[in-house]
């Protein structure tokens, strides 16, 4: 595809500027919604939602005050971040091993193991959380960092991305390795887990936009502000108004969509590079 | 379900040698690669393979957070789920969410990603944009699209009424509720899968163009007989990963309508929580994640039949 840019007659340099057009009005579609997110969050509260043009040459911060006066915004962050970052080390501590394991290292039980992940992979947490929950509460543990954080320590589409990444590495690399006489474990650590770093910037990605959004599980194991994330607030904050303070609701969504448009724009290179190199073909 | 990752350590310690015979060398990497799935099997178990199973033997029993205690109530929670119409009509907007949201989403994200790869000026503009709903905060553009279909100060409504269409109350009503989520689930997703389609596109050898362009083949006779069976993987893959998300779909109708009017958009996942929660009935609610359970295995399988063979190769 990329090899044939549009152009040798006019058909192809018709259905090209079709496309141009057509792929225009898609992104337009994307980015409208949070467009007016923005514009709405920097308007006066006094201007009616719908009257479009209104109030632009106002923009101003109350909406943002208010919002800070009235949620722990800071604190909901600080929950989103760390529930973020501490799921995201055990994911890949445990499963960039697990999955060169799979990959490259044949011993008895492999197999089983591999069928296990892949089976994880088909469980969605909407049929373990009940159960989970009762275990959680039978250790205390309800409405504890540990209840957030624990149940996503491993992630079965980490060890699979990461599987996929260590199948593609060259064999060439590990015979080298072990006709050197390094063992297993230091082959392991010194040169395939390094390597493996596109591969766990991608996943990376994948899994803290995944805890980043996450709603339904701490909705369900968590209660008040105390440890709840940022999505908690959103839903909590909405609730309060009962849809009135369209100007606050716009603000704390603002707040909450940028962090993670900020990194994407930055890492969106690595991001796309990623997933190209971890090769999702099969 | 209390199995601790701490039991690592009771394991004996792998001492890496440098100079083995053939035979202990062999065993050894056994034991490496055990021990390198060791916490990966554990959590496995503790979160997911335990639970799972769990999740089905709770649905025998009553429990209530409110009076933690196992009751055995046989067939009950299922004859009162079965029979109930709350669970008919949310297992019929689950399924009618997947069954439009996943293939206008992959087909829209094959377009786009097709369309990207064309082009030279902007691809990569376009590609930041079309992910972006993507990367947003769901919960808050949940929360944007409901202020956007609001029926009184609405951007929907004051866009239509431009053409002189009449108001109306997308998510009020019962019969645009579950459409206006299906919009906003396309909207949202349709960036990640093209992400999928780009990387699935890229990975196509050029050669096998070049070989297409000798044959002759060009335009979409080269898209259907070239660019489509090539990416099967990956259309079995998104579509996996996309039938799986919609099946779980909770956060949107739980923002926007709270299953509302009338049940219109209670979905599964909002069933389970509703259950459970409000409920305070653990034992119904694992009869809904049963069957939620059996729907994903089926779409799945399904799915692999239908591609043929399976994207994932175990390991050799």
């Amino acid at each position: 595809m990329s090899a044939a840019p549009f152009g040798r007659n006019i058909p192809t340099r018709l259905l090209g500027a079709l496309t141009s057009i057509g792929l225009w009005i898609g992104a337009a579609l994307c980015l409208l919604p949070m467009i007016w997110m923005v514009v709405s969050s920097l308007r006066p509260r006094s201007v009616p939602p719908n009257q479009i043009f209104t109030g632009l040459d106002q923009l101003t911060l109350e909406n943002y005050q208010n919002v800070f006066d009235r949620v722990p915004i800071l604190q909901l962050f600080g929950n989103t971040i760390l529930v973020c970052a501490a799921v995201l080390v055990l994911q890949i501590g445990i499963g960039v091993p697990a999955a060169y394991a799979l990959a490259r290292i044949r011993f008895r039980g492999s197999r089983l193991m591999f069928w296990l992940v892949m089976l994880t992979l088909m469980v969605p947490s909407q049929v373990t959380i009940l159960s989970v929950y009762i275990g959680f509460a039978n250790l205390g543990l309800v409405n504890t960092y540990a209840a957030l954080i624990l149940p996503f320590g491993m992630s079965a589409f980490g060890v699979f991305l990461f599987y996929q990444f260590f199948r593609g590495l060259p064999h060439s690399l590990l015979d080298a390795a072990r006709v050197d006489g390094l063992s297993e474990w230091s082959i392991a650590w010194t040169i395939v887990f390094p390597l493996a770093r596109p591969a766990v910037t991608a996943f990376a990605i994948f899994s803290v936009v995944g805890r980043w959004n996450d709603f339904f599980w701490p909705l369900m194991m968590t209660q008040g502000f105390g440890i709840a994330p940022i999505t908690l607030g959103i839903s909590y904050f909405a609730d309060a108004e009962t849809g009135r303070d369209y100007g606050g609701q716009m603000a704390l969504s603002t707040l909450a969509v940028l962090p993670l448009l900020i990194a994407f724009a930055f890492a969106q290179k690595r991001f796309v590079e990623g997933i190209a190199l971890t090769g999702l073909k099969g | 379900m209390t199995t601790s990752p701490h039991s690592i350590s009771a394991r004996p310690r792998i001492v890496p040698t440098v100079e083995h015979p053939v035979g202990r060398r062999r065993m050894s990497r056994t034991r490496i690669g055990q021990l390198f799935v060791l916490p990966t099997l554990l959590f496995l178990l503790a979160f997911a393979i335990v639970p799972a199973v769990a999740n089905f033997t709770l649905s025998f029993f009553d429990w209530s957070p409110l009076r933690p205690a196992f009751e055995f109530v046989g067939i009950d929670n299922y004859v009162t789920v079965l029979q109930s119409k709350g669970f008919i009509s949310a297992l019929g907007n689950t399924v009618i969410y997947a069954i439009i949201t996943v293939p206008v989403s992959i087909a829209l994200a094959l377009l786009v990603a097709v369309g990207i790869m064309g082009r030279l000026r902007g691809a990569g503009a376009l590609k930041a944009i079309y992910f972006m709903p993507t990367a947003a905060m769901l919960v808050a553009m949940a929360v944007v699209w409901q202020f956007i279909l609001d029926p009184r100060v609405g951007l929907l409504n004051e866009f239509l009424s431009w053409f002189g269409i009449p108001p109306s109350g997308w998510l009020l009503n019962s019969s645009t509720a579950l459409p206006s989520i299906i919009a906003f689930g396309i909207w949202r997703q349709t960036g990640y899968m093209m992400i999928l389609f780009l990387a699935g596109l890229a990975a196509i050898p050029r050669t096998v163009y070049e070989a297409a362009a000798l044959d002759g083949l060009h335009g979409l006779k080269r898209f259907w007989h070239i660019t489509w069976p090539m990416l099967a993987p990956t259309t079995t893959f998104a579509g996996i990963i996309g039938t799986i998300a919609a099946v779980e779909l909770f956060d949107a109708p739980k923002i926007m309508t709270d299953g509302g009017p009338a049940g219109a958009t209670t979905t599964l996942s909002m069933m389970i929580q509703q259950e459970g929660f409000t409920y305070s009935s653990f034992g119904t609610g694992a009869v809904v994640s049963l069957v939620l359970f059996i729907l994903t295995l089926a779409i799945t399988a399904v799915q692999w039949t239908i591609s043929r063979r399976s994207p994932m190769a175990g390991p050799q």
